[in-house]
């Protein structure tokens, strides 16, 4: 008669238990919100011209949407079991032939779930709302992946060796408008005599046993990326391709770093885009759910929440924490640098060098913020980067995320995720459950 | 393994703890209690003897402070050891969102209950509790004993072999008290073990056979109920006739050497006068 532990079937049953909680609260109406977003963010985002507006709200509208999600991974998981505790729900539940680590984990699935679900819901609604509200797939260009076609080394195009050739393969897709989308990333190099700076240079695409295409004139700025787009009609797809880049007149040379010149793929739709964006959210919002779901194993709900919204702060301002923890080892260092020449300096008066020793330490970092800036590092080491999560900046830029990202975002969070559901449940397995 | 117990605690000991660890109350000092297969025991005592809190620990809901608890010869926190266990917690709140149907399908899978029963058996449990009605019902718009009967059902999903129940009856009305408790004693028939609290001795006369008394979280009392509950040498009649049948009797006792104790006007129990009022046709019984 013994029924052994089916454990994955238990597990399911509690993060169905939860998506039907977090639904309970009504949190679905957000994807309305999400619309609004998008219908406003299309109406009156400011910008100098319709390209960069578009990039603009997409941003913001991609922004608001991964916000939302975030909140709802974080605060029903962080509520969920204190609720519960304290209405009694968790006493039938736990007294349940199911395990505690069952209850985290099927908390964290059932919580990352709703929370990917209403993110797909609110990305999906904020691109029809920014449809409706004049930013459409015909207002905006299609996104589309880029592919690094060279050069293998840092290349140089100067006065002696006026022509830098790249030989490609053609991407898929690469030719669907008719013209080939090229990003230049060049460096200028000053080849001597007058100081004004040429600011082009021309590019021309050719293939074997075809007239060369037109060449297109690009204007540039040193170090900034710039994007072409040359003429491809007469191009095959099937046949090898070389673009060459001629030397701008006058006193400047060019120089393209290793990898700094791609070709776009084929283009995309920006919802299509948008959802592999999301995709790469998704780890992060398990990540949410996971340390929310072991904060609310120990505390009650206000707690919880604040720990939850204070962790994500934190996270989020994870590079202005790292700058600052630099800041203060360097300022640490530079000052133990200028204490030891002093030192050597004052080496013969006896006297300064005792009252030296009652500061022993530099001047103006106290050993307290050296150890809490080493503190805080050694942790940030820990921490996954928020970009590799967050994909805003492409849809921002109109490029399209590439699959490879979903992957790293996904090996970025694993390992908190099963962190988090550990700590849960060593910290639940000792809980008491008494009605607080 | 079949004369093993089925519930066993012995010297339980339970100080509860602040959320800093700081002892608050002791509230078992020491409870030794074994209940054998098949048998029904209650644990009887005042409001705050501890009754509540020893069930909390054999659900693996608390951690004894000192002693230990056993259901089927495994530690509570062990699933596998409640996976036979149904519980009846003294108030039954359970997710209010969630219909009576889906309440019982969730309990019915975290008991490991097959896909294919699990429709079956709620309908089933839900006709039996008398919530066949109210199965698309929400929780939180059920009523009190609506909701105590939708609980105890949740505590028979996993048909199990032990039935721990904290004042079952409290907040029934006596219709369905008596249809409840048939319930109980058919899962005794059954060959089921209960273990049931109440601080009302009545309330349970009529399904446990063995119960302990607690006070102030020691067992003060343990034994048969039968025996328990008789008054050594006095015995009980009920009569009919007038005055002079009550004066013959007192005569007959006093001859043979006796002495009549208690006499005067036998009463039925409000529960009976309950009874009789809504089971009788147009009495206005409920539908
Ligand atoms: N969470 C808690 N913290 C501190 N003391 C508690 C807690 N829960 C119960 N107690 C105390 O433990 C004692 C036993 O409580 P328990 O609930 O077990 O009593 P009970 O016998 O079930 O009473 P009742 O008949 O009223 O249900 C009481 O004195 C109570 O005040
Ligand atoms: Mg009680």
């Amino acid at each position: 008669m013994t029924r052994v532990a089916a454990g994955p079937a238990r597990l399911l049953a509690v993060a169905e238990l939860r998506v039907r909680q977090a639904h309970a609260a009504r949190l679905g109406w957000l994807v309305l919100l999400a619309f609004a977003v998008g219908f406003g963010a299309a109406r009156w985002t400011p910008g100098t011209d319709a390209a960069a507006r578009a990039a603009a709200a997409d941003r913001i509208v991609f922004g608001a949407c991964a916000a939302l999600a975030v909140l709802v991974a974080a605060v029903p998981a962080a509520t969920a079991l204190p609720l519960d505790v304290r209405g009694g729900a968790a006493r039938a539940l736990l007294a349940a032939p199911v395990s505690r680590l069952a209850v985290v984990a099927g908390g964290v699935l059932g919580h990352g779930v709703y929370a990917a679900l209403v993110l797909v819901g609110c990305v999906g609604a904020a691109v029809l709302g920014q449809e409706v509200g004049g930013l459409g797939t015909r207002a905006r260009e299609a996104p589309r992946g880029f592919v690094v076609v060279g050069p293998a080394a840092a290349a140089a195009v100067t006065r002696a060796e006026p022509e830098l050739d790249i030989a490609f393969e053609l991407p898929a897709g690469a030719l669907a408008t008719g013209q080939l989308d090229v990003r230049l990333r060049p460096q200028a190099v000053n080849e001597g005599g007058e100081l004004e700076r040429t600011s082009e240079f021309r590019v021309t695409l050719q293939q074997p046993r075809r007239p060369p295409e037109a060449d297109v004139v690009v204007p540039f700025t040193p170090g900034r990326p710039v994007r072409a787009r040359l003429p491809a009609g007469g191009l095959d797809h099937r046949l090898p391709t070389t673009l060459t880049v001629h030397r701008p007149e006058g006193a400047w040379g060019l120089r393209f770093d290793a990898a700094s010149i791609e070709v776009a793929g084929a283009p995309r739709l920006h919802l299509a885009n948008c959802l592999t964006a999301a995709a790469c959210l998704v780890p992060l919002l398990f990540l949410v759910a996971a340390g929310a779901g072991a904060a609310s194993t120990r505390f009650g709900t206000p707690t919880a929440v604040g720990v939850v919204l204070a962790a994500l702060v934190l996270f989020t301002g994870q590079d202005v924490l790292r700058d600052a923890s630099e800041y203060v080892l360097r300022r640490d260092a530079r000052s133990q640098a200028a204490h030891a020449a002093a030192h050597e300096h004052g080496e013969e008066d006896a006297q300064e060098d005792a009252h030296e020793d009652d500061h022993d330490h530099g001047a103006d970092v106290s050993l307290l913020q050296v150890g809490l800036a080493r503190g805080a590092l050694a942790v940030l080491a820990a921490v996954p980067p928020l970009d590799v999560f967050d994909r805003g900046a492409e849809i921002g830029a109109g490029r399209v995320v590439a699959r490879g990202a979903l992957g790293r975002a996904a090996v970025a969070g694993a390992p908190g995720v099963a962190l988090f559901v550990l700590l849960g449940w060593g910290l639940l397995a000792r809980r008491e459950i008494v009605p607080r | 393994m079949s004369d093993a117990a089925v519930v066993l605690c012995r010297g339980l000991t339970k100080t509860y703890r602040d959320f800093w660890g700081r002892a608050t109350f002791p509230a078992l000092r020491g409870i030794d209690v074994a209940v054998r297969r098949g048998e029904s025991f209650a644990l009887l005592g005042p409001n705050g003897s501890g009754k509540t809190t020893t069930l909390r620990i054999l659900l693996g809901l608390l951690r004894p402070t000192a002693g230990e608890a056993r259901l089927f010869g495994l530690p509570p926190t062990e699933p596998a050891a409640r996976a036979r266990v149904g519980f009846l917690p003294e108030e039954s709140a359970l997710h209010g969102f969630l219909t009576c149907a889906e309440t019982l399908d969730l309990h019915a899978r975290l008991h490991g209950v097959p896909r294919g029963e699990r429709r079956a058996r709620a309908a089933e449990l839900l006709a039996r509790v008398r919530l066949d009605d109210a199965a698309k019902k929400r929780v939180h718009e059920l009523s009190h004993g609506m909701r105590r009967r939708l609980a105890l059902a949740v505590a028979l999903v996993g048909r199990p072999e032990l039935l721990v129940l904290d004042e079952p009856t409290a907040g029934m009305d006596p219709l369905v008290r008596e249809e409840i408790l048939a319930l109980f004693r058919e899962h005794v028939t059954r060959g089921g073990t209960l273990l049931v609290t109440s601080h009302l001795l009545g309330d349970i006369r009529g399904i446990a056979s063995r119960a302990a008394l607690l006070a102030n979280g020691v067992v003060a009392r343990e034994g048969d109920l039968g025996e328990m509950l008789r008054r050594e040498g006095l015995r009980r009649y009920v009569v009919r006739g007038g005055a002079e049948a009550d004066a013959a009797v007192a005569q007959a006792v006093q001859r043979v050497g006796g002495e009549v104790v208690e006499s005067g006007p036998a009463r039925m129990g409000i529960e009976e006068l309950f009874l009789d009022t809504y089971r009788t046709p147009g009495g206005g019984a409920p539908s």
